[in-house]
Parts: structure tokens; C-alpha cells; sequence
């Protein structure tokens, strides 16, 4: 959007400055042009008034005075020092007195008719406009010798346009830096426009992105701009507010269903502890009552976990991750053990991650848990931690039985919990958390198939503060 | 064991007054926390039970004026599950914080923690100087881990004694069989098999009265006495 603003408006003041500065040229062009020719029309003039009296005569008249020989020296000259080649013609085009000698006058399409109509008794009435590319170009100029009323010889110059052009050229040179200078200007005036219409944009599209990974605080800030955009920054804000507001209220309401539950699940669970003081001991039915209740009161406790994970803002800080992951796995250690599960930690030793340390622990210990709670005995955990690029890599890889690609695109889903392992403890919940948590500090999770067989599931943490971090907080005080 | 129940859901509250009832502990139950300080006052109590969501009162705000009153064992139970209840609750001056719904054998160990304690700060009750412990026929003497029945000195295992050491302690009161193996063999709950039965009916035997040591079907077992 920037490059195309900036493109149109570029375009569009350069037509602008094109506009007035090709006809200034023009008529620069022109001026100077007008100049020359007024200049030769002068000299053929004079030409012409000397020719008066030597036509007609012959060449050997009388010695006093020889008009015609008066003339060809001053075509001479007038040749010698300007390098203008200048003649006059009989009507016929018959040279009567040319310098240089031999030089016939050009009667092309143009020239010729600065010959003929000198030849029907009027002066050139200004010749084509001449360019400074127009290399070959010469400046024909005629007037005709006019006596009682009579055209009787015409006289020709023919100038180079050399000099002309050059001075044409300078002419224009301060033109062009002018119309460079105004285009500058002209860019930089679009810069900032453009700038001016877009900077609202970008916060919007910054706050946008910030809601959109999580982050319900992020709003955009009264600021400059157009109207409109400063209207649609505040219809932005309302709306953040709206759906903060309804998200709000749905964990709450998951928090307080959670919350009203445990009151008549604390007294059903007495209940079936006192049916079972009756019951003779060891009764399997008792017990799977139990084991039942005591699951209700788990998913609640996960619903309500989820509840709060959502809540909490991240403090995220800079964590070492690879410290981390190796303290998770002495925890779930002893665990390992009692299921024969070998749990070992691979990769590098010491990486340090943007993570919030306690959300990262949870998030570990449900996968960590989800992958002990799949992995047959003897089977084998390893967790891996890479760091690539600006994220660090947290791999658990276990040699369950996996799951198939359909199953692949449904884990992490609430509640979702593969067909064959509902007779394993949980809720379906964990996953689910351990997303939550993630989401909050900019991390990632994702699953894919461990080969031969298993699940691999991949945490990614960014190795760095976000640019603007809209949750900086003052690093703890040393000491 | 007297014990002071506030709690606000009559739902909760008659059933865990039935499930506490059968395990030897008598319940009296406050709906309110005016309720549950008048009561403090007027009678004597091993331990309260504080439900957090009261109707008159705040829980936080009724176990502060319990600590001005008395130093009485308090375990807040609630709903609150959140890490900022639990730290203002104990530092309040709770003993405990148990969040429903509860395991009851756990909340039953938090009961005996929290008595046990209790009973450790005040002056030796029962026990007559030296460590001696008078039940009706019984005696107990903690020093040379001596018992006589009748005035008469019966042997008793290592085991054994410790056993009726841990039931003497608290007569009338049932004792779980996990808390009994927690307390006598060290030991979590599982793979002791049988191990507390043969104990049980080994000391039965030993000191000839077998009604001394009951059993309550399903919980576990008492000494069958009158405090005092």
C-alpha cells in the first residue's frame, strides 16, 4: 500500500511538473531561436540593399564603383567571420555572388520554400523550430532583392545551429535543475504523506497482531492521521474491549461453574465415602465409584486451570531453557521408573529462550506427562532442546503407538482425547493448557509422527524479546 | 475429638458431619461465622473446620478474629483454589488449606496433623509426670515403653507398643489403617498386605481385653475408651 501511495503520487506530480516545464522549455527553445533569425533577416537585408545595385549589372561594369564586387567581398567576410554561408540568387537560382565559393543554395522541401517565398516577395517567415538533438540541422534564412517593385534576386544564409543549440541547451539547464528541485521536494512531501496516512495503520496493524496472538491488553493510541483512520482506530479500540470483555466473561463463567461445582461434588463425594464404610471391604464397584468422582473433580480442576491460564498475563523473561527442561525431567524421573520408561534429555546444554518460566515448567510437565502416560514399558522419552535461528526447539519424542493423521490434526483440541486411549486418566484438558500458556509468551506447540512409531510433539520458544515488547517490565534488581 | 464445622451448604456439611461422625470425631456445626465465634467461646474445640464462603461474614476476616480469640488449629476448606487464597489464607493464620472437593482420608490426615501439633504445645494432658498415660485399666509409660493391664506388665512388641501408643493418644477417636501404617511402620499405604491386622490381633491378645482395641468396619480402629 505504502509503494503504491507513494507510486500514484510520484506519477501524479511528476505529470504536473512535466506539464509546466516542457512548454517553458519550448518557448526558451523559441526565444532564443526568434533571436538568430531576427539576426539573419537583418544581415540578408543589408545583403539584399547592396544587391539592389549590383544586379543586372555584369560582372566587369564600371571601376568606381562595383557594387557587385562590394558584395561578394562582403559575403566573404561576412562568411570568414561568422561561418555563415551566404549567396544571391538570380530568380532563375543562378548565383550571382556566393561565399563560399560554389555553394548552391539549399532548395530541399523546407529550405526551398524559404527560397520561393523570398522569390514571391516576402521575408522567411521564421523556419522550424530547431532542437538540440537535431545534429545535421542548418538555419536557412531568405529575403528577396526587391527593385521598382520587382523581385529580381533573392539572398540566402545559411547558418549552422551549432552555437544556437548549445545556447538552447544552456538555456534549459536551469530548468531542469529546477524541475528536479520541485520533484525532491515533490518526494518528499508524498514521503511524508504517505507516512501520515499509513502511520495509523501500522499501529492498527501492530495491535491487530498483538490481540491476534493473545495479547487482549493491546490497544492502539489516540495519535495523528486522517479522521477517518483515527475513527476506525477508535471503533478498533471499542471492539478489542468488546471481545476482551465477552472472553472475560466466558473464563469467568468457566471459573465459576468450576467453582459453584465443587460444593455439591465435595458433599457427593462424603456421600459415597460413608455408602462405602457400609460396603463390605475391597468391594470393586465402591472403588470405581470413587475412582469416578475423584475423575469429575480432576476436569474440574484442569477446566479451571485453563480458566486461569487464559487469564494470567505472561512474565516472560529471559529463561534458560535447556536448565529448565533438565529439572522437569529429574521431577518426572521417579515416574519414568515406576512405568520402565527410559526419560532422557538430549541436545544442547545451555540455552536461554524469551519464556515465561513457570507458564514453560506446566507446559513441560503436561507434555512430559502426556508422553510417560503413552509410552509402553521398556519403552523410551527423550527430550530434545535445539536452538535454530531465533527460536528454540523443546522436542519430546516417545515410542508410544502415535497416532494417525487424522487423530495428528484433532490433539491439543479441548476434551479431544484419541478413541483407543479413553480408558487412560485425564481430562483432554492438558494439551489444551499447555497451549494456553504457550500462546501467552509467543510460543508455539506442534505434533508430528515420531519414526517408527510415537508421538513427537515440538514447543518453540522465541530466543529474544519481541522488538516492542508491549509487556516490558523492569528487570528484578539485583541482590 | 470435638471438632467445629463452618460451613454454609447444609449439602456438604450433613454429609461430612456423617462421614467425621463415623470415624470418632464429634461435629458441631456453625452456619455463619458470628455463629462459629460464639460457639468458640462458649465451648472447647480441638479443631475448626472454616469453609471461606460464609453468608455473614468473610472466611479470611472470621480466621483472624479465631487467632485474636484462641490459638485453636484452623483448616480453611473451600472452593478457592488459587495460590493467592491459599498464601492469604495461612498467612492469616490458618493452620492449613485443604480445596475442595477433598479426598477424605486427606482431609482426615490434615485433621490429625493439625490436632497433633496442637497437642504437642500444651501441657502433657493425660500423661502424669514422667510420660505416664492412664486409661481405665490401661497404662502407658512413654519412657520405658512399659504397659500394664490391671497392674499387671504385659510385653508388648516394638510395633506393638507404637500402636497403642498412636490409638492411646486420641482414645475414642477412629484411626484410619493408612494413617496407622503412616505413623507406626513409616511407610506410604501400599504393599503392607496384612501386616496391621496381625499387629492388631497380636495386641488384642496380649492384653486380654480384645473390646480395648475395636475395630470400625471400613476405616480402621479406636481405642474403645472414655477419655478420662
Amino acid at each position: 500500500m505504502r509503494s503504491r501511495l507513494l507510486l500514484l503520487l510520484t506519477v501524479l506530480l511528476a505529470t504536473v511538473l512535466l506539464a509546466l516545464g516542457i512548454p517553458l522549455a519550448t518557448s526558451q527553445a523559441s526565444t532564443e531561436q526568434q533571436r538568430v533569425v531576427v539576426d539573419r533577416i537583418d544581415d540578408t537585408a543589408r545583403f539584399a540593399s547592396l544587391a539592389q545595385f549590383a544586379a543586372g549589372l555584369s560582372p566587369d561594369g564600371d571601376g568606381a564603383a562595383d557594387p557587385l564586387g562590394t558584395l561578394q567581398e562582403e559575403l566573404r567576410r561576412y562568411h570568414e567571420v561568422y561561418g555563415i554561408k551566404a549567396g544571391v540568387f538570380q530568380r532563375d537560382g543562378e548565383p550571382m555572388a556566393v561565399a563560399p565559393v560554389g555553394w548552391a543554395a539549399p532548395r530541399g522541401e523546407e529550405d526551398g520554400d524559404a527560397f520561393a517565398e523570398a522569390l514571391a516577395g516576402r521575408r522567411s517567415r521564421g523556419p522550424g523550430q530547431v532542437w538540440p538533438w537535431d545534429d545535421e540541422r542548418t538555419l536557412v534564412v531568405a529575403s528577396p532583392v526587391i527593385r521598382d517593385g520587382d523581385v529580381i534576386a533573392v539572398v540566402v544564409t545559411e547558418s549552422p545551429t551549432g552555437p544556437l543549440r548549445s545556447r538552447i541547451l544552456s538555456g534549459w539547464l536551469p530548468i531542469g535543475y529546477g524541475l528536479a528541485a520541485a520533484m525532491l521536494l515533490a518526494l518528499a512531501a508524498a514521503h511524508q504523506l504517505t507516512g501520515w496516512i499509513l502511520r495509523p495503520v501500522r499501529v492498527l496493524d501492530r495491535a491487530t497482531h498483538e490481540i491476534s496472538t493473545g495479547r487482549m491488553t493491546a490497544r492502539v493510541a489516540p495519535g495523528g492521521g486522517p479522521p477517518e483512520l483515527k475513527r476506525l482506530a477508535r471503533s478498533f479500540n471499542e471492539m478489542a474491549d468488546h471481545v476482551e470483555e465477552i472472553l472475560e466473561q466466558q473464563r469467568a463463567f468457566v471459573a465459576d461453574a468450576s467453582h459453584q461445582l465443587r460444593n455439591p461434588l465435595a458433599a457427593l463425594l462424603l456421600r459415597i465415602e460413608l455408602l462405602g464404610l457400609d460396603l463390605p471391604e475391597g468391594s470393586a464397584e465402591f472403588a470405581s465409584v470413587q475412582a469416578e468422582g475423584k475423575r469429575l473433580a480432576r476436569v474440574l480442576d484442569d477446566l479451571l486451570d485453563l480458566a486461569l491460564a487464559e487469564h494470567t498475563a505472561a512474565d516472560l523473561r529471559l529463561t534458560d531453557v535447556a536448565a529448565l527442561v533438565a529439572e522437569r525431567i529429574g521431577s518426572w524421573r521417579p515416574v519414568a521408573g515406576r512405568g520402565g520408561v527410559v526419560l532422557r534429555q538430549a541436545g544442547a546444554g545451555a540455552v536461554t529462550g524469551w519464556a515465561d518460566p513457570v507458564a514453560l515448567s506446566s507446559a513441560l510437565d503436561a507434555v512430559i506427562d502426556n508422553a510417560l502416560k503413552f509410552t509402553p514399558f521398556g519403552g523410551e522419552v527423550t527430550v530434545t532442546v535445539t536452538a535454530e535461528g531465533d527460536r528454540v526447539t523443546i522436542e519430546t519424542a516417545d515410542t508410544g503407538r502415535g497416532l494417525d493423521d487424522e487423530e495428528l490434526e484433532r490433539i491439543g483440541d479441548r476434551f479431544w482425547r484419541a478413541g483407543r486411549h479413553q480408558n487412560v486418566a485425564g481430562s483432554g484438558l492438558g494439551l489444551s493448557i499447555v497451549h494456553v500458556l504457550l500462546a501467552a509468551g509467543g510460543a508455539t506447540i506442534a505434533y508430528a509422527h515420531n519414526q517408527p512409531h510415537g508421538l513427537r510433539v515440538l514447543v518453540s520458544v522465541p530466543r529474544h524479546a519481541p522488538e516492542v515488547s508491549p509487556q516490558r517490565r523492569p528487570a528484578p534488581a539485583a541482590g | 475429638m470435638r471438632l467445629l464445622l463452618v460451613e454454609d451448604d447444609e449439602h456438604v456439611a450433613a454429609a461430612l458431619i456423617a462421614v467425621l461422625g463415623r470415624h470418632g470425631i464429634s461435629v458441631a456445626h456453625a452456619r455463619g461465622g458470628e455463629d462459629a465465634l460464639t460457639r468458640l467461646r462458649n465451648g472447647s474445640f480441638d479443631v475448626v473446620l472454616l469453609d471461606l464462603t460464609l453468608p455473614d461474614l468473610d472466611g479470611f476476616e472470621v480466621c483472624g478474629r479465631i487467632r485474636r480469640l484462641t490459638s485453636i488449629p484452623v483448616i480453611m476448606v473451600t472452593a478457592r483454589a488459587d495460590v493467592r487464597s491459599r498464601i492469604h489464607g495461612l498467612n492469616i493464620g490458618a493452620d492449613d488449606y485443604v480445596v475442595k472437593p477433598y479426598d477424605t482420608g486427606e482431609l482426615l490426615a490434615r485433621i490429625h496433623a493439625v490436632s497433633r501439633r496442637k497437642a504437642a504445645e500444651e501441657p502433657e494432658r493425660a500423661e502424669g509426670p514422667g510420660g505416664v498415660l492412664s486409661l481405665g485399666p490401661v497404662t502407658l509409660e512413654h519412657a520405658s515403653r512399659q504397659v500394664t493391664v490391671d497392674g499387671e506388665r504385659i510385653a508388648l512388641t516394638r510395633k506393638e507398643f507404637d500402636l497403642l501408643a498412636l490409638l492411646a493418644h486420641r482414645p475414642g477417636v477412629v484411626f484410619r489403617r493408612e494413617q496407622i501404617i503412616s505413623d507406626v511402620w513409616q511407610t506410604s499405604w501400599e504393599g503392607t498386605g496384612r501386616t496391621l491386622e496381625v499387629h492388631i490381633a497380636s495386641l488384642r491378645s496380649k492384653l486380654r481385653r480384645p473390646e480395648l482395641v475395636e475395630t470400625v468396619r471400613g476405616v480402621g480402629y479406636r481405642l474403645a475408651l472414655p477419655p478420662r
